[in-house]
């Protein structure tokens, strides 16, 4: 084993309220697909990511959407 | 809702990845309700960087889907989704392991495997990295083990083997499906 074993700490856990959720997926959503969550909430709407399994960045996203969330369907 | 018991079932699983994911990287296990009523999980903010033997680095994008534990006698999580991605050190894919059965109108209802190769024509040929190569459930412990052991990523603890061994024996007794 290297030097570069580290004195780790664990578990680091954090259970995420619904605003640090959204602050978190929106932190998702920019950094991953470059748009804000507002367009992707949108875009969400119209039906416009339906081939994600091809887009593992995408698929994260999709899978990472709070309950909270301001999506106005039931999808 | 979580209640209690589901709560502590919850938080065991939790703490069980998250030694499976310190024996390679110290990010925070971040965790959820997501819109379909389950646990969403991840780790960091974005992909986990892994150091390799040599100086160079990959990534490892971890998500899950979990179902709230139901207050039985022995709350059970069950993993409803996984996507567990391996980029290069540029941020490319490499290899996606992926079980995602509800995504779309056409879902794959298998676990499967994606091969990013498509920079080589033989791959490109058969749009090889839009294929669900069937895989059977992987779980987590086994792709750590893997990025150690053959792709060389370097372990951050002593006990990383007694470690996955532990929590793949556990998987093994607890899991609701495979």
């Amino acid at each position: 084993m290297s030097s570069d074993v580290l004195d780790h700490k664990e578990p680091n856990i954090q259970m995420l309220d619904e605003d640090q959720a959204a602050k978190f997926f929106e932190k998702l959503v920019n950094s991953y697909l470059g748009i804000s969550v507002e367009e992707f909430y949108d875009r969400y709407r119209k039906g416009e990511y339906k081939d994600a399994c091809n887009n593992p960045r995408l698929l994260k996203v999709l899978m990472m959407i709070p309950k909270a969330a301001r999506i106005g369907d039931d999808k | 809702m979580t209640t209690n018991k589901g709560h502590e079932a919850l938080q065991g699983y939790l703490e069980q990845l998250q030694k499976i994911v310190s024996c390679v990287a110290q990010d925070v296990c971040f965790a959820y309700p997501n819109n379909k009523g389950r646990q969403a999980l991840a780790w960091s903010e974005g992909a986990v960087k892994l150091k390799r033997e040599g100086g160079t680095a990959l990534f490892i994008d971890i998500g899950q889907e979990v179902d709230d534990p139901i207050p039985e006698n022995k709350p059970a999580v069950t993993t409803r989704y996984y996507i567990y991605s391996i980029l290069d050190a540029d941020f490319k894919d490499l290899i996606g392991f992926h079980y995602h059965p509800e995504l779309d109108d056409d879902p794959v209802m298998y676990p499967h495997i994606h091969v990013y190769a498509d920079a080589d024509e033989r791959f490109a040929l058969f749009n090889l990295h839009k294929r669900h190569i069937p895989s059977g459930r992987v779980a987590l412990e086994d792709v750590i083990e893997w990025l150690v052991v053959e792709l060389q990523v370097k372990a951050i603890r002593e006990d990383w083997q007694k470690i996955l061994a532990e929590t793949r024996q556990r998987f093994k007794e607890t899991r609701t499906w495979a």
